[in-house]
């Protein structure tokens, strides 16, 4: 790379990359493209780079700005079928089998309807594999608090998870078959 | 241990998933990300918060500095019309001592310096006449005065100096009459009467013809009814006034229904002038300014001049031959109420009473229902046109004194069953100035036969006929 500043972002980035990307794509399932949510929120926090001195503060940054952009551009978005198709179809080329691409999409599904602040809690140590207490500091929250969100956000997802498997209407059973004869 | 749930195979699933973008994609994303200009770095910096706070602040600081100096902006106007051409003059140490002096004024000097008085403030060479009740003068500095716009300056020792009551040692230029002198003909007076009073009534500044009037006609300023003129006004009614009127410190028009007065009040509160027409009654309380009561005394022939510079009052009291003479005075010892000698009602029943009872206790009236008349002077003690000894006098004199009534050349109290009066009456019968208390005062207005009174109390006629 041939600007300086670029080079000093990616170094800062490298650390960051997975559970970045994790959130990321768990935020934009169903609803858009993770490669433009990884831009948008590249983009203001290379902007921003100058401001965030700490290293260890990029990752709390880009964590808040991809959880705000999703918010504030795709608030109420729902599940697309074309954006779960896309993302069904790359979990398949990741070699994941059609049962545990459908027991993904359900989990999306039944996360989205969790409060904020569990889904996310549950999202970043769960998929993203943070701390607890990292979880704590990009929420601005205390550790026994997030343990308690992520404790009731689990309760939660099992009780709606059971719900979902007895009630699944059959609409979804017939858009999970035909995305995977298609 | 813990049984594994299905949402935990699933989430470890997720974990173990490769990232859906590679890390060398990132690196190509962040390469392609345009490289932020200088000024735009700069720019987060300014918000709408900023903007909106920056203007808010500005505003207020702006805002007080306009309000905390305003006179500094009239202070900057007085320079600007003043420029300096080829030939100019500097003052003298002495012309430095002419600002101190209190001027009566509150118009920009800009205007100041278009009046006859400029000449007296750049020079300090010529006496300048000032208002009696005076105001604090702006301090201001003149550097340059064209010198084509100066009048000729009189040698320095025809100026007759003074030393300064408030601060004695410093010398200011003797009181002096306004220049040039009024010089108006009964004609020219009722004229400007009828054109004032038709201005004054299109500009709703009186409210209707009968209505009394005094203007105030000082360099700069115009103040009608205690009204100060705006600019625009002043411009229209300087046309009409100072042609005939020049402005002059303290310089008075008094109009009544019939009557022009144009002169000015004495330190005394007397006021000298010219004048035309019978003098207005108490009416002219309601035009003038809080605090100063007008008591006035009127002659069957009215029509006639004031002399500009004469005390009216002394000579009034003083000269037997009174006859073509108007008095308008300010009466210094009036109380808050108007009264002249500053009785209330109960003191002047009081003193009716008191008399009456020593009349008929001396001898001087038969019943408590005669009418007395007694004449109050330094000398003398005349009841009912006998004038009693002094050791008959002595008793009355204490009792006036007690009511705080001073012996007067002109000095008359008249009693009748219903009412009594103090004043100082003239030879004529006309009261100078006076106090009433009682009724069945005016017994006929149209056709004086009688003593009678307006309702003010103030206007007494013909006081022959009574007798």
């Amino acid at each position: 790379m041939a600007d300086p500043k670029q080079a000093q972002f990616m170094k800062a980035y490298a650390s960051c990359h997975d559970p970045f990307i994790r959130y990321c794509s768990a935020l934009a399932y169903g609803k858009m493209d993770t490669e433009d949510l990884v831009q948008d929120v590249l983009l203001s926090a290379f902007q921003h780079f100058d401001s965030i001195r700490k290293s260890g503060e990029l990752l709390h940054y880009l964590i808040r700005a991809a959880r705000n952009r999703s918010i504030s551009k795709w608030r109420k978005r729902k599940f697309q079928t074309e954006w779960v198709d896309k993302h069904s179809d790359h979990l398949a080329a990741k070699g994941i089998s059609p049962e545990m691409r459908l027991d993904i999409q359900l989990l999306y599904r039944t996360l989205d309807r969790l409060p904020g602040h569990q889904r996310d809690a549950l999202v970043l140590f769960e998929i993203s594999g943070f701390s607890m207490k990292e979880i704590a500091v990009i929420q601005t929250s205390t550790e026994g608090a997030i343990k308690t969100k992520i404790s009731r956000a689990r309760k939660q997802l099992k009780r709606l998870m059971a719900e979902k498997s007895t009630t699944r209407d059959m609409s979804g059973i017939l858009n999970t078959l035909q995305t995977i004869t298609l | 241990m813990k049984p594994v749930g299905k949402d935990d195979q699933i989430f470890e699933v997720l974990r173990e998933l490769p990232t859906e973008i590679s890390l060398e994609k990132v690196g190509l994303i962040v390469t392609s990300l345009p490289p932020l200009p200088i000024w735009k770095s700069w720019l987060h910096y300014f918000n709408l918060n900023t903007i909106l706070m920056s203007a808010i602040t500005t505003t207020i600081i702006l805002a007080g500095l306009l309000l905390l100096s305003p006179k500094e902006q009239e202070h900057n106007q007085t320079f600007t019309p003043i420029t300096a051409s080829e030939e100019t003059i500097s003052l003298s140490p002495e012309e430095e001592l002419i600002p101190q002096l209190k001027q009566k004024t509150s118009r920009p000097v800009k205007q100041l310096a278009m009046s006859p008085i400029l000449p007296l403030l750049t020079q300090g060479t010529k006496e300048v006449q000032y208002s009696n009740s005076s105001l604090a003068v702006t301090p201001f500095t003149l550097t340059a005065i064209p010198l084509s716009n100066l009048t000729p300056l009189p040698p320095n020792d025809q100026i007759p100096l003074a030393i300064s009551p408030n601060r004695p040692g410093l010398m200011i230029p003797v009181q002096q009459e306004c220049d040039p002198p009024l010089e108006l003909t009964k004609e020219n007076q009722k004229r400007l009467k009828q054109q004032i009073r038709r201005s004054l009534l299109s500009d709703h500044l009186i409210l209707s013809k009968k209505e009394s009037i005094i203007i105030e006609v000082s360099p700069g300023e115009i103040i009608v009814n205690g009204q100060t003129l705006d600019d625009q006004l002043y411009q229209k009614y300087s046309l009409i006034l100072h042609q005939d009127v020049p402005p002059c410190p303290g310089r008075h028009l008094v109009i009544g229904k019939a009557f022009i007065g144009i002169g000015h009040f004495t330190s005394a509160g007397h006021f000298m002038g010219i004048s035309s027409g019978p003098l207005p009654a108490g009416s002219l309380r309601k035009s003038l300014p809080a605090n100063r009561l007008l008591d006035l005394s009127i002659e069957d022939d009215s029509s006639t001049e004031l002399f500009p510079g004469t005390d009216l009052t002394t000579s009034l009291l003083s000269d037997d031959d009174l006859i073509n003479t108007n008095s308008l005075s300010l009466s210094e010892s009036q109380d808050k109420k108007g009264n002249t000698f500053g009785l209330s009602w109960a003191e002047m029943q009081q003193l009716k009473r008191k008399l009456l009872s020593r009349f008929i206790k001396d001898n001087l009236i038969e019943a408590k229902q005669k009418k007395a008349i007694l004449t109050y002077t330094k000398e003398d003690i005349v009841v009912n046109g006998k004038a009693l000894t002094k050791n008959l006098a002595e008793p009355y004199r204490e009792l006036l004194t007690a009511f705080r009534l001073n012996a007067s050349p002109r000095r008359q109290i008249h009693i009748a069953p219903k009412f009594i009066i103090i004043g100082d009456f003239t030879s004529k019968g006309g009261m100078t100035l006076g106090q009433a208390s009682g009724k069945d005062m005016i017994v006929n207005q149209r056709k004086p036969s009688g003593l009678y009174a307006d309702d003010t109390f103030r206007l007494i006629h013909a006081v022959e006929d009574w007798h």
